[in-house]
């Protein structure tokens, strides 16, 4: 089935063709194209406006790049949550719009439902699995049992693992995009220069606390200042980093014991950052996990990803009804 | 115009404090939270939230990536962090406004953001680090619900 994708519940406003869930013909991403320069490519795209201007030309793009029009697409796949209302109305509306024109069928998609399945464009995973989801505003364990089938195993009860390194990355004055500034100079650091905390390491939850480790970054520079750049810097970056992957691992790790899943895939923009793969790696080798980390493009937020679970909800007879609305908080245990 | 400050000496402590002034709070309400990273904003918020509406205390988390996070309750809370956010502009685009008028509590981090936007009748929140784990929090009623409510707290405290 052709499939295509369109994403906008936060920040990017993103389209994709893909071929029976597997194959990615194209993949747009706002925040990619010639035309977001202008606003200097780092204005999140929060407000509806800013989607609405993107839309058109980010589906138009997606259909070019594949010399389709959308008389060939045979489906949609569209973000319906969590997210803010305006800006998920954009692409949800306009999905809407495309089905009952072309008269083909649609569906919504939950967003963190679309990062679980991202590595399936790249090889599929068989059932069951645990995902941990990590970014800006996720840090979530799930067991996945299925296509809509999903229970919350552990979550953040405070800050996302990507906010504390792009507060973290504040805090010590690095530029944007602060946590890809961290990945960097972590590289050239010690990891054991810093003390910092592993918060709620030993709770006995699965749940994660990153605000305390902000915290213990300003106390830290409060009392020793550092250059950037220089080694301090550096040492710092990797002690951080190294207490955040810690912490990620651990509970982790913890979760595949109290399940006995023997699958893990780790999704989501953070995933990007070399130490925590490098981390899962040695992790997954050592208890004799497979492990599911998609290549970066993937990891960030994108329309491809949705279409994985997309196609399987149109072939199997689950599109949504013309009437659906989209919905700003959606608990992924009942979809 | 009131104000009262105490000393909180651990995040529960925070948490607690807020749980007291959520349980006093009617739909409408206003909270603006001010102060540094690392200051208890997201333990306080979660604490009004135990207090307006229980049972989704456990949904409380960051809204810096999201903006804004909905806790579901009578009355349900929205938490907003304007931190990604520079301009009133932006704001007043995304709409906002409608729920600060509406049937929920609004708590809002980062409210410096809001400029005109802000309601004129609100609860200020500041918290300031002291010691290693001990906060300032400081309350300041503007407008007549906010001040009866801050009274209420205030003979709650004594």
């Amino acid at each position: 089935m052709l499939v295509l994708a369109i994403e906008t519940s936060c920040d990017e406003t993103a389209a994709a063709v893909v071929a029976d869930g597997r194959r990615i013909l194209s993949s747009i991403v706002s925040s990619q194209i010639a035309i977001h320069a202008e606003y200097g490519g780092v204005v999140p795209e929060i407000a509806s406006r800013k989607h609405l201007e993107m839309i058109s030309p980010v589906i138009s793009q997606a259909l070019e790049a594949v010399k389709v029009t959308l008389a060939d697409i045979e489906g949609i796949a569209v973000t319906r949550g969590p997210g803010l209302s305006g800006a998920l109305l954009v692409g949800f509306s306009t999905a809407k719009a495309i089905a009952s024109a072309r008269k083909i069928p649609f569906v919504g998609i939950h967003h963190i439902e679309g990062h679980i399945f991202a590595c399936f464009l790249e090889k599929p995973v068989e059932f069951p699995f645990l995902a941990l989801v990590v970014s800006g505003g996720h840090t979530h364990i799930y067991l996945v049992e299925g296509f809509g089938r999903y229970r919350t195993m552990g979550r953040t009860v405070d800050d996302a693992a990507g906010e504390a390194f792009d507060k973290s990355a504040k805090i010590m004055g690095l530029e944007y995009p602060g946590g890809v500034r961290i990945d960097a100079m972590a590289r050239e650091g010690n990891p054991a220069a810093v003390r910092l905390p592993r918060p709620l390491m030993n709770d006995g939850t699965l749940n994660f606390s990153f605000s305390g480790l902000k915290t213990a970054m300003l106390q830290h520079l409060s009392k020793h200042p550092v250059a950037i750049p220089g080694p301090e810097a550096n040492d710092l970056c990797a002690s951080f980093q190294e207490a955040v992957c810690d912490v990620l691992v651990h509970k982790t790790s913890l979760a595949l014991a109290q399940t006995g899943v023997k699958r893990l895939v780790v999704a989501g923009g953070v995933a990007c950052n070399s130490g925590l793969r490098q981390r899962m790696a040695s992790m997954a080798a050592k208890l004799g996990i497979e492990l599911h980390i998609p290549k970066p493009a993937l990891c960030g937020d994108n329309a491809a990803m949705l279409a994985v679970a997309g196609n399987f909800y149109l072939e199997n007879d689950k599109a949504s009804d013309s009437a659906l609305d989209v919905t700003a908080t959606w608990n992924m245990d009942h979809i | 115009m009131s104000r009262f400050s105490l000393t909180s000496s651990s995040p529960l402590d925070t948490e607690r404090l807020g749980k007291r002034l959520g349980a006093l709070l009617e739909p409408g309400a206003m909270l603006a939270l001010r102060g540094e990273l690392g200051g208890g904003k997201t333990c306080f918020t979660r604490g009004v939230v135990e207090g307006a509406a229980p049972a989704s205390a456990n949904m409380v988390a960051s809204p810096t990536f999201a903006i804004m996070n909905e806790y579901p309750g009578l009355p349900p809370v929205y938490h907003f962090d304007f931190y990604r956010l520079t301009s009133e502009d932006e704001i007043a685009e995304l709409g906002f406004e409608d729920y600060f008028h509406g049937n929920g509590i609004c708590i809002v981090e980062w409210p410096e953001r809001l400029g005109q936007l802000l309601p004129a009748d609100h609860l200020s929140v500041t918290f300031e680090n002291a010691a290693a784990n001990q906060r300032t929090i400081t309350l300041e009623s503007f407008g007549f619900s906010s001040e009866a409510v801050l009274k209420q707290l205030e003979d709650m405290e004594a």
